[in-house]
């Protein structure tokens, strides 16, 4: 009888053990998943940042040099493509994080060729429009590299925490996945540099 | 078998990848400079000011700091370690947390004089900031308010102007007084209430009357306790406890501000 008593304390306490640790690990994870999210949404502002400017950035280049037409319409198209991709960040994956950079390497590349071609246009590059466009413009550059290598750094954490014994039994019974990284300049994240 | 081999290809590819990426960055940050201890929001490591230009520069900046909570930092180097003043501008204000936790609203501007390289000026503004300090307007400054002052060997007339003109837009802003700090310590004190009366009532129940002299013991023991566990989390305000009472004091220290690589800057 008294056994029996014993037996059922020590079950109960294992039991709550267990509950305590599943809580405490599943919580942390979630938290941790949660701040994954918010860098990818951090990161999507960014390059959103970027995408708004094309249009008074292309409207500007149109003024002083309408007869770059090719350049101009493949900023135009590599934006409407960056921006159709919208991503759910639950369900980001190394194959959407890959179509996203290709998407938004894409049009940086674009926007490099523009800038490219404005250097023959002395006129253009004294405009005082155009000069704001370009603060702007290498402003988000930086502010995309920076967001970028945030969003790394969260998601090492995160991942770092998934694989890590015993969480990622945990991990693995509630379908926590690891989340890819930006890969370092694919000639994507390159900021747009002028040669000569 | 095959198909082992190719995953281990690319997991590696992805690794190294990754490592390069951290190892890219380890390296840059290797070069910033570590927070200024004690803190101080004028760091001439350049030597391009007189001392007393300095203290002028520090009180200025340290007054508008406690009245408005915006933080401008101002950092010279002879050498940027091969960083971008950009990327550099923004690791000191994110590394040292310039600007207040809440707002965010920091200012790094940072010159590296004409030597044998490029002069380089940046102006690096917290996530706070950038809607009052757009990139357009930082580059304005550093190319109307800098730059020409620079381009005569006058760096001091240049940073200075650069100030006088950021700091009615950041005050523009964000005008609080150093308030948060303020309730920093309140929370200490109800803390500190909290544990005191605890401790009293468990002492009162163990003791009963007999022992009520010692309560100033648990007292003391209390606050020991409980003290490393609050100020650990406002570490970084501990300054401002001292700033009440003594008086107008140096700068109370960097706030723990964050950075998106909002800014501008030039080169001459």
């Amino acid at each position: 009888m008294k056994k029996g008593i014993i037996v059922l304390i020590v079950v109960a306490v294992v039991a709550l053990g267990i509950f305590m640790w599943v809580k405490g690990t599943y919580n942390g994870l979630v938290t941790k998943q949660e701040g994954v999210e918010l860098a990818w949404s951090q990161v999507e502002n960014v390059y959103q940042r970027r995408a708004d400017l094309v249009p008074n950035l292309v409207a500007t280049v149109k003024g002083y040099a309408a007869h770059e037409k090719e350049t101009l319409e493949g900023v135009v198209s590599a934006r409407v493509k960056a921006t159709q991709m919208s991503i759910d960040p639950t369900k980001l994956d190394e194959a959407q994080m890959k179509k996203f950079q290709e998407a938004q390497g894409e049009l940086g590349n674009a926007i490099g060729r523009l800038l490219m071609i404005t250097e023959n246009y002395p006129e253009l590059k004294a405009n005082e429009n155009f000069l704001q466009l370009q603060a702007q413009l290498e402003g988000t550059e930086n502010r995309i590299t920076v967001e970028r290598q945030k969003f790394n750094e969260t998601a090492k954490g995160y991942n770092t925490e998934v694989r890590k014994f015993p969480a990622n039994i945990i991990a693995g019974m509630f379908g926590f996945e690891r989340k890819p990284y930006f890969e370092a300049k694919e000639g994507a994240d390159v900021a747009p540099k002028v040669e000569f | 078998m095959n198909r082992v081999m190719r995953f281990l290809t690319v997991t590696k590819c992805r690794l190294l990848c990754v490592a390069l990426v951290m190892a890219v960055a380890l390296a840059a940050m290797a070069q910033v400079p570590p927070v200024p201890n004690p803190p101080r929001l004028v760091n001439d490591f350049a030597g391009l000011f007189t001392a007393a230009e300095v203290q002028e520069l520090e009180d200025s900046l340290v007054a508008f700091d406690r009245r408005t909570s915006n933080q401008i930092a101002v950092v010279t180097m002879a050498d940027l370690g091969g960083m971008e003043p950009a990327q550099m501008a923004y690791e000191i204000g994110e590394q040292w947390g310039v600007g207040g936790k809440e707002h965010r609203n920091g200012v790094v501007i940072l010159v590296k004089p004409k030597n044998a390289t490029r002069g380089q000026a940046f102006i690096a503004t917290g996530y706070g900031l950038e809607g009052a300090l757009p990139d357009a307007t930082c580059k304005r400054i550093v190319e109307r308010c800098m730059i020409p002052h620079f381009k005569l060997n006058d760096y001091y007339g240049g940073v200075k102007e650069a100030v006088s003109v950021i700091k009615p837009i950041a005050a523009g802003e964000y005008s609080d007084e150093r308030g948060d700090d303020d309730d920093d310590e309140l929370e200490v004190v109800l803390a500190l209430i909290f544990v005191i009366f605890i401790g009293i009532i468990i002492l009162a129940a163990v003791f009963g009357d007999k022992n009520g002299g010692k309560n100033s013991g648990t007292m003391g023991s209390g606050g020991v306790f409980f003290g490393p566990t609050v100020f650990g989390g406002g570490g970084r305000h501990s300054g401002g406890l001292g700033g009440g009472g003594g008086g107008f004091g140096g700068f109370g220290g960097f706030g723990g501000g964050s950075f998106g690589g909002g800014g501008a800057g030039g080169s001459w």
